[in-house]
């Protein structure tokens, strides 16, 4: 694996953090425990990682599994990891990067994967927020 | 809930002016108006209301529309996406929004005012079949013959789809020569549509001015 995904071995706790920046977007978000997602990140070796997001009972939980063979989520979400670090370096806007076709989204659940990607959109906003 | 397609066989037509102050009118007589931007390509109409721009927010599965005062609420990409961001989206995409836009926006209005994309192009095809047999639709365009051919296309397309067209908006009306305007005036009558003539006004090219648009909005509510 590179160097760089391994590097991202930071990122479930990152992802929580967002999470838990949820207990004020839960108020704007209520549909939100309801909901779980799969944020998939490759290389251009071809090498991914991938993570379970969302919530058991009231608590968020951030987990890795295996890209290959992720379990269920409402949505699932990969793109390169040079755009996720460029977004999380608030280097390129989340909602961009999408209509860019630089993010591919899935949705598992019924509802509109531009309805998803407001919703991701809306907790990359929080966790922008946080690293500022 | 009616909605109320505003669309136009060709774009540069006016068509987000005069769908933005339709909404205005409607909402200051106190009507409950609901606006959505469906023109995904210039995705503008936000800037001619005062949207607050609150965080987006949810409600039962479903996206809460904007407020615009206290009759009108809003739901548009627009609002969303960074300023100058090139919106490139192919066809499974725009009818994607198109379809959150339609279905999982919690709107109230009794109206649903739709600035469409222009011209008679697949995604207006989309919304056309979404709005099939329930809707109504003014069509814009400037009286020049171009806009007239344009036109009857979109007119065909709107009628196909039993979708009831209220009326022809000739837009700045006044920049044209008269005997031109008259000439596209009567072609339109003939087909036994309502024409509404809207003068060019350069207070329109910043704010909305609703009382231009009285007539209008009076054959929309009919």
């Amino acid at each position: 694996m590179s160097l760089r995904l391994r590097l991202l071995s930071i990122l479930p706790k990152l992802m929580l953090i967002g999470l838990r920046k949820f207990n004020d977007l839960l108020n704007e978000f209520p549909e939100a425990k309801t909901r779980s997602s799969i944020l998939k990140l490759y290389d251009s070796a071809g090498n991914q990682v991938a993570f379970w997001l969302g919530f058991e009972g009231d608590r968020p939980v951030v987990r890795e599994v295996d890209p290959k063979n992720p379990p269920y989520a409402t949505t699932e979400i990969s793109m390169h990891v040079d755009v996720f670090i460029k977004i999380l370096k608030n280097k390129l806007d989340f909602r961009a990067a999408y209509l860019y076709d630089l993010i591919d989204i899935k949705s598992n659940d019924g509802l509109p994967v531009s309805y998803h990607m407001l919703l991701w959109s809306a907790y990359f906003d929080r966790l922008l927020e946080v690293l500022k | 809930m009616i909605p109320i397609l505003v669309t136009s066989g060709k774009g540069g037509t006016g068509k987000t002016t005069i769908a933005t102050n339709l909404a205005v009118n409607l909402a200051e007589r106190g009507i409950k108006v609901s606006f959505m931007d469906a023109d995904l390509m210039a995705p503008n109409a936000h800037m001619f209301i005062d949207v607050n721009k609150e965080k987006l927010r949810e409600a039962g599965k479903m996206l809460l529309p904007l407020k615009v005062g206290e009759h009108l609420e809003f739901m548009g990409l627009g609002v969303f996406i960074p300023r100058g961001v090139g919106v490139a989206l192919n066809y499974e995409k725009t009818t994607d929004f198109i379809t959150t836009l339609l279905r999982f926006v919690k709107w109230s209005g009794d109206y649903l005012i739709i600035d469409a994309p222009p011209g008679a192009i697949s995604i207006n095809v989309k919304l056309m079949k979404e709005l099939q047999g329930r809707a109504r639709a003014v069509i814009v365009g400037e009286p020049h013959p171009f806009a007239i051919e344009d036109n009857l296309r979109m007119i065909d397309l709107l009628k196909f789809y039993d979708i009831d067209v209220r009326a022809v908006v000739l837009n700045k009306y006044n920049l044209f020569q008269d005997e031109i305007a008259k000439q596209v005036t009567g072609e339109y009558e003939k087909l036994g549509l309502k024409v509404v003539k809207i003068p060019w006004d350069p207070r329109l090219q910043s704010q909305t001015v609703p009382e231009l648009f009285n007539e209008l909005a009076n054959v929309v509510i009919a």
